[in-house]
């Protein structure tokens, strides 16, 4: 039999709990079936018809809901899908413009080499356009140099703090700094060379370089004397900015000279729309 | 052995009329189930204990139905709507295992 449990209990959610248990069964049940017996009247009531129907209507009301609920999963799990259809379909867009972006930065190039090489321009102009091209990183450059490559510590070290063992994008702009310093005349990181207008940053967890993403390991190049550049990086600011996040944060970093040659991309400026060329007449700086 | 054959009737019917439910009550079918379940399983101990009474049943089933739905729809006017939906689960739930306790003590002795 059921038992009516008295365990009065002193927590007030318990006691709440208990009785909500102890009611469970509609009282009218019993109620009705003692108030029969007092009557006389042991045998209950017909009405099977009405219990049936009753019954029925539950089972009706499970089977609607099972339906229900197995429509909506299918609507959630199309509108699902072509949400992933339409980020695939903007992600090779993306890709393709990408590679039109390349395409005609490379017939830019092709065009303006053309023209320089015509009768045109004079010589020294010529060469003037392609030292330019160097300093400000748009021209393709090779020669050796120095790789330092930095990637993400073992979360062990840094406290067992995933996020404190990750590279950031501080840490790729004080190696960048760091190999400047060190006599550096080309830097690019995982390829991306930084250029005048070049900013590294993070996005979220994404450290972009020219607003392209880049992941780790982050293997930062630079052109400059093979013989120094190593050594002149390790004592500059950014390698004393490694050491220091390799001993707090297990950050994890290696230095080497590159004897062969490293070759970069050049990073295409965009166009300038504000600022213009100081010509003489017009250089009135504050005395 | 008959409420079983009415039970499956009726789930069978449910899903093979395939009506789609207005989408204004589709937010009150699931609570309105777990109150009609907890009927049936209340009206399933009652047989076992030999107190079943298809009226207080068919009381029990209409108003727990009516009842859930209606605080449901007065939670969602007043904003409170998913908070008071979990208090009747919490309920009715707690109602369902006891009586699912009963019925099985009832039947296995244990």
């Amino acid at each position: 039999m059921p038992t009516s449990t008295t365990v009065s209990s002193s927590d007030p959610s318990a006691a709440l709990v208990e009785r909500i248990a102890a009611e469970a069964l509609n009282p009218a049940y019993r109620d009705r079936t003692a108030a029969r017996a007092s009557r006389g009247s042991s045998h209950p009531p017909g009405g099977w018809a009405v219990t049936l129907l009753t019954v029925a209507l539950v089972g009706l009301l499970v089977g609607l809901l099972v339906v229900a609920t197995r429509e909506r999963a299918d609507v959630v799990e199309s509108e699902r899908s072509s949400l992933v259809a339409l980020a695939q379909d903007a992600r090779d867009e993306v890709e393709a413009l990408q590679a039109t972006v390349a395409d005609l930065d490379g017939q830019v190039r092709e065009l303006r080499e053309a023209a320089l090489g015509s009768a045109m321009l004079g010589e020294g102009q010529a060469q003037e356009i392609q030292r330019l091209g160097l300093s400000a990183g748009v021209a393709p450059v090779a020669g050796p140099g120095a790789r330092v490559v930095v990637s993400d510590g073992d979360s062990s070290v840094g406290g067992g703090d995933q996020a404190l063992s990750q590279v950031l994008d501080i840490d790729i702009q004080q190696v960048v700094n760091g190999l400047w310093e060190a006599g550096a005349e080309a830097v690019a990181v995982n390829g991306q060379r930084v250029g005048s207008l070049t900013a590294i940053r993070s996005v979220q967890d994404v450290i972009l370089v020219n607003y392209n993403p880049v992941v780790g390991p982050y293997d930062v190049t630079a052109i400059g004397d093979p013989r120094s550049l190593a050594t002149g990086f390790l004592r500059s600011s950014g390698g004393e900015w490694l050491q220091a996040v390799n001993l707090s944060a297990g950050i994890r970093f290696s230095i080497d000279s590159v004897a062969d040659d490293l070759t970069m991309a050049g990073e295409p400026a965009g166009p300038l729309r504000y600022a213009r060329p100081v010509t003489p007449d017009s250089a009135e700086g504050p005395a | 052995m008959i409420p079983v054959i009415g039970l499956v009737i009726g789930i069978v019917l449910g899903v093979a009329l395939n009506v789609s439910v207005p989408t204004s009550l589709e937010p009150y079918l699931p609570i309105a189930v777990v109150a009609a379940l907890d009927a049936l399983l209340g009206a399933g101990r009652a047989t076992l204990e030999g107190v079943f009474d298809d009226r207080v049943f068919v009381v029990s089933f209409v108003s727990n139905v009516l009842l859930a739905t209606l605080i449901v729809f007065l939670g969602n006017q007043l904003g409170v709507g998913a908070q008071l939906t979990t208090a009747v689960i919490v309920v009715l739930g707690i109602r369902i295992f006891t009586n699912a306790a009963a019925m099985r003590r009832l039947l296995l002795g244990a």
